[in-house]
């Protein structure tokens, strides 16, 4: 990593007491201790996550007649579920792979979390694609399989099988991104473990990690080469999913600006859905100076493009709409705004579009509240956003005499409310057993962005040259380098 | 000289040891397999452990293999094959459909035995329907899978037999007719054979102990009563609506309900066709106040009262009689126009009051219409019934003068618009109900005789004076019924079955009146094979104008006495009298009018519901109506209103025959009766009164499928209206073919493409529909859900909109807000040649066929429904829930129970009632998308036919379901690859276009547009009354 960086940019690392043993020891602790606190909020989230459970077993069982579907709405809640998830799924590879091609030192402290984040967001998403299907148990059909009967082949033309592609190549590339990075810090655990157990199981995790040169040089190229492959994959995944909509007839559906504005959309509630998580786990295991206000006001400058971005792409639509002239279209667009779903079109608009302008100011995007109550909204608005797209262009198309309204019924909400809980429960999970940011990443920023380096080299500079110090230059911090 | 020897290989000469071994043996080589074990049993070294061996496999073997279930099945060899049935191959047979007072003449499609069809009779042996069938009679098959059919007589509630029956009932009979009469109590009848039996049962009881009284549910006994002043006749003449120029209907729906809608829609469509050879069609003007399919196709329809329903035929009878005119313009100009095609026009009303039917009789006489457009030599025989009948019964029973009733074809326990013959009953020594499912009147009687179910029974009929049918049984009975007329000889003491009775009875009064056939066998024959006969025709009546100015004054005076407040009870064009309440595929029936389906409603003025605070859902969120009680004379019901466009102020509709309450299935019974809101004015039923309507706070859903949504927004600059439908006048059509239809040729234009196009090297299927033609009745869509397996889903499943129906007439309101024009343009799935359907589907289970067929793959579709939201036209159709059964796992485990889909609850899922199922239509299982599959069945029927016969497929070989079922021929199908075929021709009409054609879906299915015959075009409102400030 490029080592230089100017003394009077704010650290990354906060706290004069930091050493390396020092940020083994805070970033390993929640994985070492147990808490009630966790226990409950575990216990939740997994009665929740069983809900989830109950509610597709239900789907499945009974049938999708169980959900508020009608004739003329087919997708509703399911498919607005699904965008929402993937676009979540976005912040992690954006983090680890984009900021980590541009260098982005401030992604060590919230990459590990991101990463998970979308393992976990894909996991929820994954599900309604093939829970909505009404019949799951042929689910296999959608796999370009050989088969027995002849010809049968997938349709290549469907967006719905380049989903199944997209998907499942994002999945496998950021679940091997998260878990290579992974390896070194489960070194580092079993390293510091007492248990046999403990040791075993960390050791088979961390595939006997040894922390060799030779090893790190590997990793290295490793990380390399999956941030080279995931980068597209941050802009394909949600242009595919765009799709869905864009290759269609369907007014509101039919437009060519959705990939740039699915991707822009997607990041945004990709950032917004990490800042939640990370505002509450840095309380919850007290990583106040590795998850620093300066790494919060970062993202938010990042919500705050990516929201604007969405915001004009919402206002070209209904300019397009009108220039246009296209009647269907523009029907569409008004009955967004003034029609039977008005009230989503409203939530959509001042979530997502009004409350990120808040932060142009610099108190809002350092201040934690209104961050964290920020965060929730645009996860809101977003989530509000796709039901607009969805279900507002789907009820009121070109026949007026198929218009219909779609209301949901208790299975419809407990398998969303249900995924949330499923997500929470992986990421507690993942909390308490893995460690929540990347211990080597961070010690490899250690030198050149925490405050305590900054603070030696100050006093070094003064007490040598009386000011400025260039490059990294060996000091006591140095002799303590145990892992 | 030795014989030579020829060697083929030196192994063989020599005879080697080695060789001589292996050509001994069968096989050449040791067999790999067996060898180690028939080595093991065959030589001595077999061991006990190989002996253990081998008996643990054979036992473990044996088990495995005796242990698989195998089904049973239970089946007959086919050694004695029965006559005519081959599997596979469906047999049609001619019979003769009348039920609840609705004549058709059909054919019956049986597949192996089973009835599953019913379609119209070729023309030429229709000399009435002409081809075309009914709704009602559409659903009728399914009616004799009813699993709540009787299977046997009952006394009470206790089952008997026949044997017990005819003693204890004979010899009550003989009792009560000892004691007072008997009655015979029955709807309408048109056989003349069972007349004869039911004079012959009358006989046998004696001179004055016995008396037939008819009554008809649905009132008829007006207009039979005004023929009687006017012609001498207690009948109703022929009505020719083909040779009327213009058409005057006062409140009759001659459409969809009112005395013969099929005939009336067959002929009446003859001069609505328009083409450029043939630009001439006749004008049809409604005076109407609810509205009704009739009204809704008029070319003027004029929005009244009821009450100036009855004024405007005393305006009508002053403008063509020269004595007066009125106060409304437009009834002026009717008057006007009836004038001007003196003997070549007709007026109509549906009014049951002597005296307007007097004045309309007048009317006509007036015009010189008798004896051009209404003829007296073939009048119905349809309608006979007095609405004295039910008040003479029950003053008899209460009086003790009758003390036996037998009830046939008649419910009157629940038609009666007076109580208390339930009660009455209960006096007589006798009664018999002879229903064949259960009824408010069966349930009152003492003993149940079930009939044989029309598709069971051999009968005749004689719907109109000389226009004889035949109805033969379709299917040997399956229960334990028997046939009244079989009943009715039987008591009467008379040897042999009725069958041989209609033998005779033809041919000792039909047969000599004919001169076609010779010998009675050969023209008995013939006319069950027809199943029709025609006899010369004979009759006249000449007007008496005698009652005339008093019909007139006593117009007035009743018009008057109705008030502000005025109630229409009209009959439902898909339940009737309450006859088909049982049969859910009538009930899932849309109202062609209010898209209303399982229930009746109060029908009022859209502005009048905004006005009075019952638009509690203007969204149509959630399909909840505020409900109201209405009150006439006292009596009372409480039903949820909604808004028909047309309507006018103070005006409310409510159709009768809703509320069953003796139904096999709670579900069956929705709705409430309007029986008891009709009022009697000289011994008639009238179905207009003065009413009171006030608010109950209550909130009910309503089962509608279609909305009142506005098609285009108020004040949005450059928005246009959606051309979904088109339509134009007839003055604008006769300067231009393509008026009303000018930018399809742009549409065309700009239609091109840089993809490659389907090949078509075949047949390619079109269909065109004349939206001029369609009434809107909703026939197709019932003949589509019994040709396809289409399943009912019950009144939840509709109001959450997830009605199944392949087919659906969607309705279109435009003009003038409080009287607006109307069109039903029937939607199918339109077989587009570039599906937009097609493309998104992941699995490719729905696919484009080679003829152009949109094709569903049932058992490739996952259920993504991505193919249903990209479907412009929104026809497709998904299993929410298992709604046929047809999945094992949900039959073995219930899975769609307890979740209001009616197939379940009413017991669609019976091995009875599935008898109905088309074996040649896929029955859908759960998670699968279905839609109009241009009955691809019979095309295959059609095409093999072809091929057998080794000729060209022609126009005749293929009639889908839709266009074989409609009444006004307004569909037309065929292969647009074949030049001669009438759908290629059409489909380069002028008037022909594409539904949003726009989005280049290209679709193979095309209407021609509306055209009416008026020269005003109607100011153009934006109608949006539900968000109409007042």
């Amino acid at each position: 990593m490029h080592a230089y960086e100017s003394e009077f940019r704010e650290p990354l690392i906060n706290g004069l007491d930091k050493t390396y043993t020092k940020i083994t020891d805070d970033l390993v602790a929640p994985t070492e201790r147990n808490s009630t606190m966790w226990w409950i909020a575990v216990l939740l989230t997994g009665a929740g996550a069983a809900f989830f459970v109950f509610c597709l077993g239900w789907t499945v069982w009974f049938g999708i007649g169980t959900w508020g579907l009608n004739k003329t709405v087919g997708w509703a809640w399911d498919i607005t579920n699904f965008v929402w998830w993937i676009g979540i799924g976005h912040a992690g590879t954006l983090i680890s792979a984009i900021l980590l091609l541009f260098r982005q030192r401030y992604r060590t402290g919230i990459n590990r979390a991101a990463e998970a984040m979308t393992i976990f967001a894909v996991i929820c998403a994954g599900m309604f694609p093939i829970f909505h299907m009404g019949r799951v148990w042929d689910a296999g059909f959608i796999f370009p399989l050989p088969n027995t009967r002849g010809p049968l082949w997938v349709n290549f033309n469907s967006p719905l099988l380049w989903d199944v592609f997209a998907i499942s190549t994002y999945f496998s590339v950021s679940l091997l991104f998260w878990y290579s990075g992974l390896m070194p810090d489960f070194g580092t655990i079993r390293d510091r473990s007492k248990g046999k157990v403990r040791k075993y199981i960390y050791n088979l995790l961390s595939f006997g990690w040894q922390g060799s040169a030779k090893q790190w040089q590997r990793f290295e190229s490793l990380s390399l080469v999956l941030a080279g492959l995931s980068t597209p994959l941050v802009l394909s995944v949600h242009t595919i999913v765009s799709f869905d909509f864009a290759t269609s007839v369907i007014p509101g559906w039919h437009t060519t600006i959705f990939p740039p504005y699915f991707v822009a959309g997607a990041i945004f509630s990709g950032f917004a859905m990490v800042e939640t998580l990370m505002l509450i786990s840095r309380k919850l295991f007290s990583l106040e100076d590795y998850i620093t206000v300066n790494h919060i006001e970062s993202m938010n400058k990042i919500i705050v493009l990516t929201g604007s971005i969405v915001g004009i792409a919402y206002l070209t639509e209904l300019f397009i709409a009108w220039y246009s002239g296209a009647m269907y279209e523009q029907f569409a667009f008004y009955n967004r705004i003034f029609g039977k779903y008005l009230w989503a079109y409203a939530m959509m608009m001042s979530c997502n579009v009004l409350s990120p302008q808040l932060y142009w100011f610099k108190s809002m995007r350092r201040n934690l509240w209104v961050t964290f109550i920020l965060s929730i909204f645009v996860n809101i608005g977003m989530w509000f956003e796709r039901f607009v797209i969805i279900v507002t262009s789907l009820a009121d198309d070109y026949l007026p005499s198929s218009w219909a309204y779609f209301s949901p019924t208790w299975v419809d909400i407990g398998i969303y409310t249900g995924s949330m809980s499923v997500f929470l429960f992986l990421f507690l999970l993942f909390s308490r057993f893995f460690p929540t940011i990347a211990i080597a990443e961070v010690k490899a920023i250690f030198r050149i962005s925490s405050e305590a380096a900054k603070a030696e080299r100050a006093k070094a500079s003064n007490a040598t040259h009386g000011g400025y110090v260039g490059a990294y230059k060996v000091g006591p911090l140095d002799k303590d380098s145990r892992g | 000289m030795s014989e030579k020897i020829y060697w083929k290989g030196i192994e063989e000469k020599e005879q080697l040891e080695g060789y001589r071994a292996i050509a001994e043996k069968e096989f050449a080589e040791e067999l790999p397999v067996l060898g180690s074990i028939t080595e093991a049993i065959t030589t001595e070294k077999s061991s006990r452990k190989d002996f253990l061996k081998m008996l643990g496999f054979s036992t473990t073997a044996a088990v495995i293999a005796a242990s698989c279930e195998m089904p049973v099945r239970k089946s007959i060899p086919y050694i004695w094959r029965p006559e005519e049935i081959a599997p596979g191959i469906a047999n049609f047979y001619a019979t003769t459909f009348y039920q609840g007072g609705d004549y058709g003449a059909v054919l019956v499609k049986t597949r192996e035995g089973r009835p599953i069809k019913i379609e119209g009779r070729a023309a030429k042996n229709a000399r009435v329907t002409k081809g075309g069938t009914s709704a009602r009679a559409q659903a009728s098959v399914l009616s004799l899978y009813d699993g709540a059919r009787f299977r046997n007589p009952k006394k009470g509630k206790e089952n008997i037999t026949w044997d017990v029956a005819d003693k204890e009932i004979g010899e009550k009979l003989k009792g009560a007719a000892a004691s007072g009469k008997v009655v015979f109590f029955s709807s309408s009848i048109i056989s003349p054979s069972t007349k004869a039996v039911i004079a012959e049962f009358g006989t046998s009881l004696g001179a004055g102990k016995f008396e037939h009284l008819v009554h008809d549910g649905i009132s008829y006994s007006g207009i039979l009563d005004a023929n009687e002043k006017s012609f001498g006749k207690r009948l109703v003449p022929s009505y020719n609506f083909g040779a009327a120029k213009v058409i005057v209907g006062v409140g009759a729906d001659f459409l969809g309900t009112w005395l013969s809608p099929v005939e009336f829609a067959k002929d009446y469509s003859v001069n609505r066709k328009v083409s450029k050879a043939e630009s001439d069609m006749s004008r049809h003007i409604q005076i109407e106040s609810v509205p009704t399919i009739t009204g809704y196709k008029a070319d003027t329809r004029i929005s009244v009262k009821p009450s100036e329903e009855l004024t405007s035929l005393v305006d009508l009878y002053n403008i063509v009689s020269g004595s007066g005119s009125s106060k409304n313009a437009k009834i002026n100009k009717a008057g006007k126009e009836l004038l001007e095609a003196k003997g070549a026009s007709l007026v109509v009303t549906g009014s049951n009051d002597v005296n307007a039917q007097l004045v309309a009789n007048a009317i006509n006489n007036a015009l010189g219409n008798y004896g051009t457009t209404i003829t007296w030599d073939r009048p119905y025989n349809t309608k006979q019934g007095s609405d004295k009948a039910i008040a003479s019964l029950i003053e008899g029973l209460n009086a003790g003068t009758i003390k036996g009733v037998l009830f046939y074809e008649s419910n009157p326990v629940f038609t009666s618009p007076v109580k208390g013959l339930a009660d009455a009953l209960k006096k007589a020594d006798v009664s018999v109900s002879f229903a064949n499912r259960v009824d408010e009147t069966s349930i009152a009687c003492s003993y149940i005789l079930p009939d044989n179910h029309w598709l069971e029974s051999w009968n005749d009929a004689e719907p109109k004076a000389g226009i004889l049918n035949t109805t033969q049984p379709t299917i040997s009975k399956l229960f334990d019924t028997r046939q009244v007329q079989d009943t009715l000889l039987k008591w009467a003491g008379k040897e042999g079955s009725y069958y041989e009775f209609i033998q005779k009875y033809w041919e000792s009064n039909f047969y000599g009146k004919q001169s076609t056939y010779s010998g009675f066998l050969s023209f008995w024959d013939n006319a069950v094979a027809d199943g029709e006969v025609e006899l010369p025709a004979s009759g006249t009546a000449s007007f008496n104008a005698a009652n005339v100015s008093g019909a007139v004054s006593a117009l007035s005076t009743t018009a008057s006495s109705l008030g502000d407040v005025q109630v229409k009870l009209y009959e439902s064009i898909a339940i009737g009298d309450g006859y088909w309440g049982d049969n859910p595929f009538l009930q899932e029936l849309p109202d062609p009018v209010s898209k209303v389906t399982w229930g009746n409603y109060i029908i009022a003025n859209p502005r009048w519901l905004n006005k009075n605070g019952y638009n509690i859902d203007p969204d149509f969120k959630t399909k909840e109506y505020a409900v109201a009680k209405l009150t006439v004379n006292g009596a009372s019901v409480e039903l949820p209103v909604v808004g028909v466009p047309g309507t006018p102020d103070g005006v409310f509709g409510i159709a009768l025959g809703y509320g069953r309450e003796a139904v096999a299935h709670p579900e069956l019974g929705v709705g409430k009766s309007a029986f008891a809101l009709l009022t009697s004015k000289d011994g008639n039923v009238t179905d207009v009164a003065k009413a009171t309507i006030e608010k109950t706070g209550k909130v009910e859903k309503v089962a509608i499928t279609q909305t009142h949504f506005n098609i285009t927004l108020k004040d949005l600059g450059g928005i246009k209206t959606r051309k979904t439908v088109k339509e134009t006048t007839l003055h604008e059509y006769k300067k231009d073919p393509a008026a009303g239809n000018e930018d399809r040729k742009e549409i065309l234009e700009e239609m091109v493409t840089l993809y490659y196009e389907h090949d078509y090297p075949g047949h390619h299927w079109s269909m065109v529909v004349d939206l001029n033609s369609c009434t809107g009745c909703g026939a197709c869509v019932t003949a589509c859900n019994v040709e396809n397996n289409v399943p009912v889903v019950g009144k939840d499943q509709v109001t959450r909109s997830r009605e199944m129906h392949w087919m659906r007439i969607d309705r279109y309101y435009t003009g003038e807000a409080d009287n607006p024009d109307v069109v039903f343009q029937p939607m199918l799935c339109q077989h587009c040649d570039n599906a937009p359907c097609e493309n998104v589907c992941p699995v490719a289970a729905t696919n484009h066929s080679s003829e152009g067929l949109n094709q569903m793959a049932y058992n490739r579709c996952i259920g993504t429904r991505y193919c249903a939201n990209n479907c412009p036209y929104k026809v497709r159709r998904f299993n929410w829930y298992d709604y046929q059964q047809a999945d094992a796992f949900d039959k073995k485990y219930g899975t769609s129970n307890d979740m209001n889909v009616a197939s379940e609850t009413l017991g669609l899922h019976e091995p009875l009632t599935r008898m109905v199922l088309n074996p040649d239509v896929t029955v859908r299982s759960r998670g699968v998308m279905e839609k109009c599959s241009f009955c691809v069945q019979r095309l295959q029927g059609g095409k093999l036919n072809a091929k057998k016969e080794n000729r060209v497929l022609n126009d005749s070989d293929i009639v889908v379901a839709c266009q074989s079922a409609c009444p006004a021929d307004a569909i037309t199908f065929g292969d647009r690859n074949n030049k001669e075929s009438a759908v290629t021709k059409l489909l380069h009409d002028e008037r022909a276009f594409g539904v949003i054609e726009e989005t280049h879906s290209m679709p193979n299915v095309l209407y021609l547009t509306q055209v009416r015959n008026r020269e005003e075009e109607k100011k153009y409102d934006v109608i949006d009354y539900y968000h109409e400030k007042v």
